[in-house]
């Protein structure tokens, strides 16, 4: 069957692009200093000097939303190949193993999932303390589960497959199975997952952010921009709109592509 | 479909993320309806009933039992206080008519009004009077021991006579704070829910985390103007505007920022007062190179004090140079000891050692979003001198244990209230004082304040106080920042509203105009 070009993809992939392309730009030029204060020029309506205004302290809005986005990236990014690492590992094992030790595993898994993510975050944050670290091994953590299920779900299926069978049968390792073999089958499913989950790993650090408990000031984060902005919503309710709508089009951007990638690889693989 | 899920689950997220700057707006706007319309078919005659927002429901309405502020703001219109507080910080006449104090200030004699009864209608004598100042000395008052001092005697009906253990020249102020209060002690186990004082409202109906309404005691001995009064929680300052805005509130209290929209509009009366307490940046002067005094000055001449307090609070506030208010009557200015001046802050750096730079660990309480934005605007003018500030936000709790009392960091700013009496103000500074998170001490300091006590001489009170103001303003353990300018809005037919040197209201003043 021939499919359309998917829409999808192709929004998804243009909100991304955009995203990353201003993160890069950011390293190489920001209108202004993110973090320079300029008090007298507190709460200035988005102009020629600067596009997106200024926050309560005279910083510039754009600049500090640039920098920013690299935060929000390198979380999301990192966060997510953390969990999905450590979650295929365990996902995999579990479904090699079986026994008690799966089902041990497994209902460990179960109960990690039974927790709403951002109370999950809160109390992982909690413990492993705050700042961007804390933050990425919050966020990594929460990401396990989500993966650990898909890469069980996936090992189990393959197991039963002949080429499976015919590898264990001229004496294959269980991890040269896993990795040289089913690896590649299962490949396109995970990437479409890892696109979906850094959408869900920005909004989470977003959250945690707004809470006070991510990033911690003077390095902006666009969670922390709305959470400042929030104070002043009636009296200047334009400074809280730039940082929602990145944070609208990363999360959505990061969604629609996974979604994209599952229409163009996953589903064609399988039928 | 799939991408339609996908969608939805993107557009679900943004919702989220909008809705997280929006959630404060929407609340408030439900009910406002049905009052406004009330209150329009009222303008003919005087309204009797106010609406008030609180941000935090009192927790419980015993005033022995708390130490909230919040809670004695209400808890002062239900019980009497011996004494009562002009706006000014001095005393008058509250449920004592007259009172004495003794040539060796160590006895007060007070006389109570005659007549006075409980809300049950159980009489308020000078039994009464001492079995109440008994249940406050008791071992479960949180103020058990600022007044163990105290012995109460009953002598007939209507005196009562205190004896203080040591002399106390500020003796009598503490028979005008609020949790000095005159309860019931016959119901004493109920009165956290059913509150039984003499004051001049009673409790009408209270709803956990809605309202709370008081009515009029028809008994009280001095003039009361409103009939009913509805206290709502509203820990959302939009909530709040907006319910001003809509006449379902009739006094709210703002920030500076939020008070510009309000001036100039007839339908709207901002009251306004230096409130007794001060804001800084306490340091702590166990760490190395804050206890160099070199490295505070320089701090102190690195950030713009009146670009701050513009700033954070839209120039609501008054600069202090010391630990001292400015409505207090020993109040000297020294704002002048160390002004603004960055390039001397470099060369004291320099001087001290530090003309590579400094690294302090700087943490701001996240209940309070000014502390924070000043904590974020210093850091910002020290960066400036070399100084760098790792920032951390912890919460209220945690900012208790570990920074007041734990005294486990270099930077913090937080606000201290007044009392009546400078010595409470001031006695954190003693060397060994629990409360002397900056780690302070200068034999100096410890010597005048540990003499204040017991001088009789109030002129020679005064000078004592006073130097110990500049002591510490050129000792500068902290930076000391503003003395904030307390602001409410109340609509404009409200008349009588004050705030008061301690924080209470005093609502039986306020009634609205014809």
């Amino acid at each position: 069957m021939k499919r359309k070009r998917s829409f999808s993809l192709t929004a998804g992939a243009v909100m991304v692009a955009l995203i990353v392309a201003m993160c890069l730009v950011s390293f190489v030029w920001m209108p202004m200093d993110p973090e320079k204060m300029d008090t007298a020029n507190r709460f200035a309506l988005p102009g020629a000097q600067h596009l997106l205004g200024t926050d309560q302290f005279g910083r510039d809005v754009l600049s500090r939303i640039m920098e920013a986005s690299r935060w929000a990236l390198l979380v999301g990014v990192c966060s997510v190949t953390a969990g999905a690492a450590a979650g295929s590992a365990i996902g995999a094992a579990a479904a090699m193993l079986g026994g008690v030790l799966r089902s041990v595993i497994m209902r460990f898994i179960d109960g990690m999932m039974s927790f709403p993510g951002i109370l999950l975050a809160m109390m992982l944050v909690t413990v492993l303390g705050k700042g961007i670290l804390g933050s990425v091994l919050a966020i990594g953590i929460f990401m396990i589960p989500t993966f650990s299920r898909l890469v069980y779900s996936m090992v189990l299926e393959n197991k039963q497959r002949l080429y499976v069978k015919a590898a264990q049968s001229y004496g294959c390792s269980r991890r040269r199975i896993v990795l040289h073999h089913m690896l590649p089958d299962m490949l396109p499913r995970l990437i479409t997952q890892f696109s979906s989950s850094i959408g869900g790993a920005v909004l989470l650090e977003s959250s945690l952010s707004f809470l006070g408990l991510g990033i911690q000031p003077p390095t902006p984060s666009w969670g922390m921009m709305l959470s400042e902005a929030r104070q002043f919503v009636l009296s200047y309710p334009y400074i809280a709109v730039a940082p929602g709508v990145v944070l609208l089009i990363t999360v959505l951007g990061f969604n629609l592509l996974g979604d994209g990638l599952n229409d163009r690889f996953v589903k064609r693989s399988s039928r | 479909m799939n991408l339609c899920k996908r969608l939805l689950a993107g557009l679900l997220a943004a919702a989220a993320a909008l809705s997280m700057t929006a959630c404060g707006a929407s609340s408030a706007d439900g009910s406002s309806a049905g009052s406004k319309t009330a209150s329009a078919s009222q303008t003919a005659q005087t309204r009797t009933d106010l609406n008030m927002a609180l941000s935090v429901d009192p927790d419980g309405l015993d005033p022995q039992r708390t130490t909230a502020a919040s809670t004695f703001q209400i808890t002062n219109n239900i019980y009497d206080t011996l004494l009562r507080v002009n706006t000014d910080g001095t005393l008058k006449e509250g449920l004592a008519e007259s009172w004495e104090t003794s040539e060796d200030g160590l006895t007060l004699t007070f006389r109570l009004r005659s007549g006075v009864t409980f809300h049950n209608g159980n009489p308020c004598n000078a039994e009464a009077v001492v079995s109440s100042f008994e249940r406050l000395q008791a071992e479960d008052s949180p103020r058990a021991a600022d007044y163990a001092n105290f012995t109460f005697t009953a002598q007939g009906e209507d005196t009562v006579v205190v004896t203080c253990a040591e002399l106390d020249v500020a003796a009598l102020s503490s028979f005008a704070y609020p949790w000095s209060a005159i309860v019931d002690t016959s119901v004493a186990d109920t009165l956290k829910n059913s509150p039984v004082g003499t004051g001049p409202y009673k409790l009408k109906e209270w709803v956990p985390q809605q309202s709370l309404t008081l009515e009029k005691n028809p008994d009280y001995y001095d003039t009361v103007n409103l009939e009913t009064i509805t206290f709502k929680m509203m820990p959302d300052a939009t909530s709040q505007i907006a319910s001003l805005r809509s006449g379902e509130l009739d006094i709210i209290s703002v920030s500076g920022d939020q008070v510009a929209a309000f001036e100039n509009d007839p339908q709207f009366n901002i009251v306004q007062a230096p409130s007794n307490g001060i804001q800084l940046m306490a340091m702590n002067l166990a760490n190395e190179a804050l206890s160099d005094v070199r490295v505070r000055q320089a701090i102190n001449y690195a950030v713009d004090k009146q670009s701050l307090i513009d700033t954070v609070w839209w120039g609501y506030g008054e600069p202090i140079g010391s630990h001292y208010p400015t409505v207090l009557k020993e109040y000297v200015d020294l704002n002048d000891t160390y002004s603004y001046d960055p390039e001397k802050a470099k060369e004291l750096l320099a001087q001290a050692g530090y003309a590579d730079g400094l690294t302090l660990e700087m943490y701001l309480p996240k209940s309070y979003p000014a502390y924070v934005s000043a904590g974020q605007v210093i850091a910002d003018s020290l960066k400036e001198v070399g100084i760098t500030c790792n920032i951390t936000i912890v919460e209220w709790a945690a900012w208790l244990s570990d920074v007041y009392n734990g005294r486990n960091y270099d930077l913090t700013v937080v606000g201290h209230t007044g009392r009546l009496d400078p010595y409470v103000l001031l006695a954190r500074y003693q060397s060994d004082s629990s409360e002397n998170y900056f780690n302070y001490s200068n034999p100096e300091v410890d010597e005048l304040l540990s003499g204040y006590k017991s001088e009789k001489d109030e002129a020679k009170r005064t000078e004592m106080v006073q130097q110990v103001e500049e002591i510490l303003a050129e000792d500068v353990p902290a930076y000391y920042i503003q003395t904030p300018i307390t602001l409410y809005v109340t609509s404009s037919a409200v008349e009588g509203f004050e705030i008061y040197p301690i924080d209470i209201y005093e609502m039986k003043d306020v009634s609205f105009a014809s």
